[in-house]
């Protein structure tokens, strides 16, 4: 590999140092974030809710009406 | 190749910056985790409780239909958005194999069952609508009313029905639509109508059938 060549592997290094940099920095203070945000203990007693919900960028409104769909749905099914 | 060393470090602090912008997105905690902070306990309360609520009844294994089922909402709400937004004939685009199709219908009842007792200026079918301009030489009048209405009825029996009526100096034009789903652009149709939707229809009526037994 000649200086250039060399140069430029070098330089995309550092291009993909830096994003990579950058989502690892973004991603720990998200995790910290969400470390320190408050959860209601309600929640907090079922991880498997937890989880769940952490699993979407909505609000809790828009979980309810989607169990409350769930419930409909099997309600019909069921009748 | 521009060396990163030449560039200043304010610069390369802006592109990464910019880039963890972009990646926001994928790492950010769930809004709801974040409406805590501004929000009363008593107004979260009723969607904890029914949360809560549901995960003590139907326990772990329901926990991916209720993920799936909100997937089915949040793209079923695209859908409607994009619906609206073309809920106008102007702003529909073509849906060629309909609109040929009902364009078709429209001129045959006009031949057959009208016997060509109105005149058709034009008739133009897109994405649900169709919009039909009839000659009205002499106005509305109460025969031409009654023809009117016979294609309205004869159309309806076709799942196109009337939806609006624009009179212009000699002639009227009548918009049809249907409730035939809408088809979108390659990109809006992904959007709207995710390949995963399948997965996620399965996923809840998988669960809704072992709940039967």
């Amino acid at each position: 590999m000649d200086r250039h060549g060399e140069h430029m592997a070098q330089s995309a290094k550092e291009i993909i140092g830096y994003a990579v940099g950058a989502y690892l920095s973004m991603a720990l203070l998200n995790g910290l974030i969400g470390l320190a945000l408050p959860l209601p203990a309600d929640i907090k007693a079922a991880p498997a809710l937890e989880k769940t919900l952490k699993q979407q960028d909505v609000s809790l409104d828009e979980w309810q009406k989607a169990a409350e769909r769930v419930e409909e749905k099997r309600k019909l099914a069921l009748s | 190749m521009i060396a990163i060393e030449s560039i200043p470090l304010k610069y390369r602090a802006a592109v990464a910056g910019a880039l963890a912008y972009l990646l926001w997105p994928w790492a950010n905690p769930a809004s709801w985790q974040y409406q805590q902070l501004w929000l009363d306990e008593a107004q979260t309360a009723p969607a904890v409780k029914a949360l809560t609520r549901f995960h003590k009844k139907y326990g772990d294994d329901a926990m991916p239909v209720l993920n799936a089922q909100l997937e089915l909402n949040r793209s079923r709400a695209i859908e409607d958005r994009l619906t609206a937004k073309y809920a106008q004939f102007s702003d529909q685009s073509r849906d060629d194999g309909w609109a040929e199709a009902t364009e078709f219908v429209i001129q045959y009842v006009v031949e057959n069952t009208l016997k060509n007792k109105i005149t058709l200026l034009d008739s133009e079918c897109r994405n649900t609508m169709c919009r039909i301009e009839v000659a009205t030489p002499e106005g509305l009048t109460k025969a031409l009313n009654k023809q009117i209405t016979v294609l309205a009825g004869t159309l309806k029996a076709n799942e196109l029905e009337f939806n609006n009526l624009i009179e212009r100096k000699k002639s009227v034009l009548i918009e049809f639509k249907s409730d035939k789903r809408m088809k979108f652009g390659f990109i809006e149709e992904r959007i709207a109508r995710p390949a995963a939707r399948k997965e996620w229809t399965d996923t809840v009526n998988t669960w809704l059938n072992q709940q039967k037994k």
